[in-house]
Order: C-alpha cells, then structure tokens, then sequence
C-alpha cells in the first residue's frame, strides 16, 4: 500500500457513514442544546423563539409544570422502574439459565427459539398484549386469580399495581434476553472447571460462589448496562400500557419528554428535559463501553 | 441400578420442569393466539371462555375497519430501505474499520456505536423541525433517515465485530495473488461474511420494525407503520381487542420464521458482540 493513497482510502470510506451521524445524529443534539435555553411553543409560533437561558432547566427540575411531577420525582419513579425490571429480568433469567445449562436441553431447541420471540416482538405489541391480560373483568390475570382464590387487583387504576404491571410486562419481554446471555456464559465454563470442584468436593453453593459468579459476572454487567440504557431511553411499554397513570404514577422519564414535546408542544422545555436525560444515559454508555474494551477472552 | 434409576427419575423432573416453565411463559401470546380467533362477543366474557368455533373474522376486519395491511406494507417499505442503508454503508465502513490504519482508530468505532445509544427525544425533537421545514413530515424517505440512528451503528458495530473474526492471512494470501484492496473486500470477505451479513439485516430489519417513538413522531396518515398503528387500536371509543390480538398474530408469526434464521446468533446481536453466544 503506497503512502498517500492508503492514508485517504480508509477515510473516504468513512466519511459516507460519518455524515450521516453527523446530520442525523450530531446536528439534532446541538439544535437540542441551542432549543433548551429558550422559550419555544408550537402551539402559539407567533410569541417567536426567545432566549431565556437556565429558565427551562430551572423550571424542570422544580415545578415540572406543565407535566404535573418534577425531574426529580420523575427521575425516582424511572428508578424504581429500572431497579424492579432489572431485578426480575436478571433473576428469572439466571434461574432458567441454570435449569436450562444442565445436560437435558437437547431437544428442547424449537421452543428455546420460541421464548426468544418476545424480547425481538415490538414492544408496542408485547403492550397491547399485556393490556389485555391487565383488563379488570375479563383479563386472563384476574381470571386465574380469582380460580385461585385470590382477590384481582385493578391492575391499572392503582398506582402501585400500575407500576408493577409496568415492571411485569418489561420483565417478561426481556427474560430471554438476560436468560440467553447467561446461558451462553455458562456455557462457556470450561468442563474441568466443575470437575476439579467435584474432586475438592465442593457443595452446590461453593460451586456456585467460586466458580459459576466468576465466569457471568462480566455476562452480568453487560445485560444490566444495556437494559439500563434501553429502559431510561425508551417509553414504549409505559406509552402503551398506562400511558403514565392514573394521574403521574407511572410517568417515567422518556414518557415525560415525549408529552413536554408532542402533546404540550413546549420544545424548548423537551429539550432541556432530554438533556438532563443524556447526561444520566452517558453514565451507563460509558460505563458499558469501558465492558466492552475490557471483554474477556472468553466471553 | 439403583443409581440409574434415581438418575430417570431426575431426568423426568426436571424436564417436566422445563415444560411447566415453557407453558407458563409462552402462556401470553397463546392466550392472544385464542383471542385472534374469537368471536367478538366472547372476547369480552368474564369468566373467559375456551372453547368455541374459530373465526377469521378479524382477520378481515384489520383491513375493513384498521386499514392494517396497508401499514405492514408501509413498515416493510420503511424497514427495508432503512435495512438496505445500514447494512451498505455498514459494511463499507466496517471494511474501513477492521482493515485500515488511520487516526483514531480505537475512538471512532465507539463514537460509531455511541450514536446507538442516543435517546429518541433528544434527536427526534430537532429532526421533525428539521423536517417540517422541507415538507418531510409524513414521508418514507423521513422515517427511513431517522430510523438509522439507532440501526446503522449497530450495523457498523456487528459488522466491525464480524469481519476482526476473519483472519488477516486470507487478505494476504489474496493480495499475493494480485488483488488489490477493494478485490479482498469484495472477492474474500463478502462470501465468507455472507451469513454474518445476512443475520446484520435480520437484526437491522427487526430494530427498524419494532421503531416506534420515531414515526410516532414523524408520520401522520399515509406512511404510519404497523408499531404506530398498535397505538391506535385504543385511541378509539371501545378498545379492538380481536383486531389487536389478530394484528399480533401477523407480527408474530414472520418474526418466528426471521428467528429460526437468527437463533445462534441471538446473543451476539443483542449485546452488541459484547458477549459471543
């Protein structure tokens, strides 16, 4: 490869995909930036664009009028939401990835790709789905619960129930996803690893303390920054299912953006509240990119 | 012998417990499968009947009264340009990436891979006003563009991932034999890259399929793809749950078939070569 040529044929590859990040991606955020110091509503163009610097951030983090909850309050329910999904996702799918890691999986491999379907299924369909099983009267929740004796919750009227409601339906969209990563971490335990275990005469939890948390806990990582990422940047299922209530109950962060821009019409405000959103986002992106940089041999 | 027989006895548990599991979980979409079939007037009957003569009612009514084929037409035209973009430039500029020297080379891969990670607000926002502008609003050619934001990194991302697997020898070999740089690309990588750039558009296509705050924002009447339409199905007086349940089916069943396709390589893709499955 001659000097000269081979410095500008890499970029000139590059540069096709660069600017289209750039006009899409990069240009946006820094409209974002300028639109969130001032004052801008779509529903009344004629008051103009006007500058009023930290106004919308102020107003944000404190009132959070016209939304009705705050930043902050907003930011605690997302936690809440995060830290319950997380929790279910990564517990049901390292169960079922233990049950499934033994040696009886084999024939069982139409309906592992079955149980994928729902984490690749539109999260708006996977909404409408659990909606229905939601539903008071008729829902197939309530159903089986009352057969069992149980009293049926109001699944969505409620304030806790709604977000638990929220929280199962994220839980079940994306159990395969941390179940198949950490299955496949299992997996990739070498077969020595248990077999001198065996001969040390380790119990199930030692195998399982020193042996089996080393080798997933960078699958572990992975699946908690990018669900993470995903479920403060998404909105989907609490668009679908609650659409934030009743009254603010569920109204998570990215709901809350979505209504500022496209319902209240208050850019500058979307702007300044998607901002604040980046900066918690960069958090786990950066994190997640220093797991990537860091990836073990063998995962 | 006494072991063996200990050891069936394991065995059969644990399988029915695999099965109890399966059930269970898969128990949803059966649930809405049954639906789908339903006469309207028992959809709604508490409690919740089981057994009855099947319709294709909804099926039919999903046009009449939804207009939902045209939607799935309007999601396979924006998902396949969208796919078709990022699986080309991708694949461009994953070459670049993986086989050249050049400045940056550790820092732009992941500035690549952090444009995946943009929330829609924040960039969709200023892009409707972007659009609006040069009556964009309502258009394919809009919702293809700000569809990939999140798909074309992760193409450039899975892809770049791909082709480091391909050893560097097979492009020495070639270049002995006289081929220059873009005959390795396009006379050794692409067929061994075949498989693995097929899975890239299978993911590509499903990411755009399943978009929704961005043609929420961006269509109004005449591209709306099938997320958007899902929306609609409670925006009316009495909510549809037969079309509902009938127009998961039709999204289903396609995305089974993709999966077959996709299943080995599920867990790459999903945490983008973060860990290999």
């Amino acid at each position: 490869m001659s000097g000269e040529r081979s410095k500008k044929l890499p970029w000139l590859m590059l540069v096709p995909a660069i600017a289209v990040l750039l006009v899409l991606g990069v240009f946006p955020l820094i409209y974002s930036a300028w639109l969130s110091l001032h004052s801008y509503s779509l529903l009344d163009p004629s008051r103009g664009i006007n500058y009023v610097g930290g106004e919308n951030f102020l107003n944000t983090l404190t009132s959070g009028h016209p939304l009705g909850i705050s930043f902050p309050k907003s930011l605690w329910l997302t936690l809440i939401y995060l830290g319950g999904c997380l929790a279910g996702e990564v517990g049901i799918g390292l169960l079922a990835a233990m049950l499934f890691s033994g040696e009886h999986r084999r024939g069982l491999r139409s309906l592992r790709i079955l149980m994928m379907t729902p984490m690749l299924l539109a999260p708006v369909v996977v909404g409408n789905i659990w909606r229905y099983m939601y539903q008071y009267s008729f829902g197939l929740l309530n159903f089986l619960l009352r057969t069992v004796g149980l009293p049926a919750p109001e699944w969505l009227a409620k304030p806790t129930w709604a977000m638990i409601s929220l929280i199962m339906a994220d839980v079940w969209e994306w159990i395969p996803f941390s179940f198949l990563v950490l299955l496949a971490a299992i997996l990739s335990i070498p077969q020595d690893q248990w077999e001198a275990a065996n001969i040390d005469g380790a119990g199930a939890w030692q195998r399982f303390r020193y042996i089996m948390l080393p080798w997933i806990k960078h699958a572990f990582l992975v699946i908690i920054l990018i669900r993470g990422i995903d479920l403060i940047r998404v909105m989907d299922l609490p668009y679908v299912i609650t659409y934030g209530g009743p009254a603010v109950s569920t109204s998570v962060l990215p709901f809350n953006a979505y209504m500022l821009g496209f319902r209240y019409f208050e850019i500058g405000h979307a702007a300044a509240y998607a901002y604040l959103m980046l900066a918690l986002i960069n958090v786990f992106v950066i994190l997640f990119i220093n797991v990537l940089r860091r990836r073990p041999e063998n995962a | 012998m006494h072991k063996e027989w200990k050891n069936r006895v394991i065995r059969i548990v644990l399988v029915l417990g695999y099965v109890f599991f399966f059930a269970v979980y898969l128990f949803p979409l059966a649930w809405v499968g049954l639906t789908a079939v339903k006469p309207t007037e028992l959809i709604m009957s508490s409690p919740p009947v089981f057994r009855f003569q099947p319709i294709f009612e909804h099926f039919i009514r999903l046009q009449t009264e939804w207009k939902f084929y045209g939607r799935v037409l309007n999601s396979l035209i924006i998902s396949s340009g969208t796919t078709f973009i990022s699986v080309g430039l991708g694949i461009v500029t994953a070459f670049a990436l993986s086989r050249y020297n050049f400045r940056g080379k550790t820092f732009i891969p992941i500035w690549f891979l952090s444009n995946r990670f943009l929330p829609a607000v924040a960039v969709v926002l200023p892009l409707f006003l972007m659009f609006q502008k040069f009556r964009l609003v309502d258009t394919y050619i809009a919702v293809i563009l700000a569809n990939l934001i999140p798909t074309l990194p992760f193409s450039i991302w899975l892809l770049y991932g791909f082709l480091n697997d391909i050893p560097r020898e097979l492009d020495d070999a070639a270049r002995v034999d006289g081929c220059g740089n873009l005959m390795v690309l396009w006379k050794i990588l692409l067929p061994i890259a075949a498989p693995s750039i097929a899975v890239t558009a299978i993911f590509a296509f499903i990411f755009s399929w399943n978009e929704f705050f961005i043609p929420l924002v961006l269509t109004r009447s005449r591209v709306v793809p099938v997320t958007v339409a899902f929306a609609g199905f409670k925006q009316q007086f009495r909510f549809d749950w037969g079309g509902m349940s009938a127009a998961a089916m039709v999204c289903l069943v396609p995305l089974f078939l993709m999966v077959t396709v996709l299943h080995k390589h599920v867990v790459r893709g999903m945490t983008l070569g973060a860990v290999k499955g």
